[in-house]
């Protein structure tokens, strides 16, 4: 019993040091760095890479004492089965939380979602939209104000003016 | 006598219209800078004293009036900067470092590699162009 507690503990020890470790690339074609205070911009042909994150865009900026990374205009995300697209983006590198706004689009696996601002969970597999958001799985369609996707229990929570339109196609 | 002046004007005309035809460009000359004096493999230990002071190894420093050009060079600052690249220039007027192929910069846990960038060693300001990759280890 106690080799097993013990080897539980040496394991989750290990995937909490393996997630905080994961170190951040950025590439792009122009950087500037304020070394004293570790503020970075980078601008154009942006690609950020954090483990399994991958997120490119047009503009970032990052402040290394706060953990987080700004990005702007025609922002693509990759995490695991997980697409977004948007127009301006916060990534809490601590809290491992994905903030996104504009023109924000969803897509995974058969569901995809349009809203105007997201925050996303992905170690709860949680995402909140906020504003007025359409969900399109397959050829139904659910609109509402504010609706939470559950990606892994693939559950929807509405509660917020919901019309749902079941598609009768086969 | 009427027509040696006309002809003297005509002259005058003509020198005038090549004048402005002739492009004169390419003779203007060009100045080539020559280094003071070439260090070669070098290997500097302490290449400015104070807060800016850093050592040097490189294959070859030219030293100019206020200018140094170093090839296939490692800059290791006292502040704990690593900088190496094929091409580097240090301007002693203004503490800046332009770097430019194959360029490493390392400092604390961020590590560039890219293609050029420019140092302001009194301000901590780096400033990279030409694409690159900052890793934050």
């Amino acid at each position: 019993m106690t080799r097993f507690l013990a080897l539980s503990f040496l394991f989750l020890f290990f995937v909490c040091f393996a997630q905080e470790n994961n170190p951040l690339s950025i590439k792009a074609e122009r950087f500037e760095v304020n070394l004293s205070s570790n503020y970075f911009e980078a601008n154009e042909k942006i690609i950020i890479e954090q483990g399994k994150l991958i997120i490119k865009a047009d503009k970032a900026t990052y402040k290394e004492s706060k953990k987080k990374i700004n990005l702007f205009n025609n922002i693509v995300t990759d995490y695991l089965d997980v697409k977004i697209n948007c127009q301006e983006m916060v990534f809490d590198r601590e809290q491992n939380i994905i903030d996104a706004a504009k023109d924000v689009k969803v897509v995974y696996k058969d569901y995809k979602v349009y809203g105007q601002k997201l925050i996303y969970y992905p170690d709860k597999g949680i995402m909140k939209f906020t504003g007025e958001t359409t969900v399109n799985q397959n050829k139904n369609v659910l609109k509402s104000n504010d609706i939470i996707l559950d990606l892994k229990n693939n559950k929807i929570y509405s509660d917020n003016q919901t019309s749902f339109m079941i598609s009768s196609e086969k | 006598m009427r027509n040696k002046y006309i002809l003297f004007f005509l002259f005058i005309a003509l020198l005038y219209i090549i004048f402005l035809r002739v492009d004169f460009s390419y003779k203007t000359p060009v100045e080539v800078n020559k280094p003071n004096f070439v260090l070669l493999d070098a290997n500097i230990e302490h290449f400015l004293k104070g807060e800016l002071g850093f050592r040097v190894k490189a294959k070859k420093i030219e030293i100019f009036d206020k200018i140094f050009v170093m090839y296939e060079s490692t800059i290791d600052s006292e502040s704990g900067t690593l900088i190496s690249a094929n091409i580097m220039e240090y301007y002693l007027d203004t503490d800046l470092i332009h770097a430019s192929s194959n360029v490493h910069f390392k400092r604390g846990n961020q590590v560039y590699s890219g293609n050029e960038l420019e140092y302001d060693m009194k301000r901590l300001l780096l400033k990279t162009y030409r694409g690159g990759e900052f890793t934050l280890i």
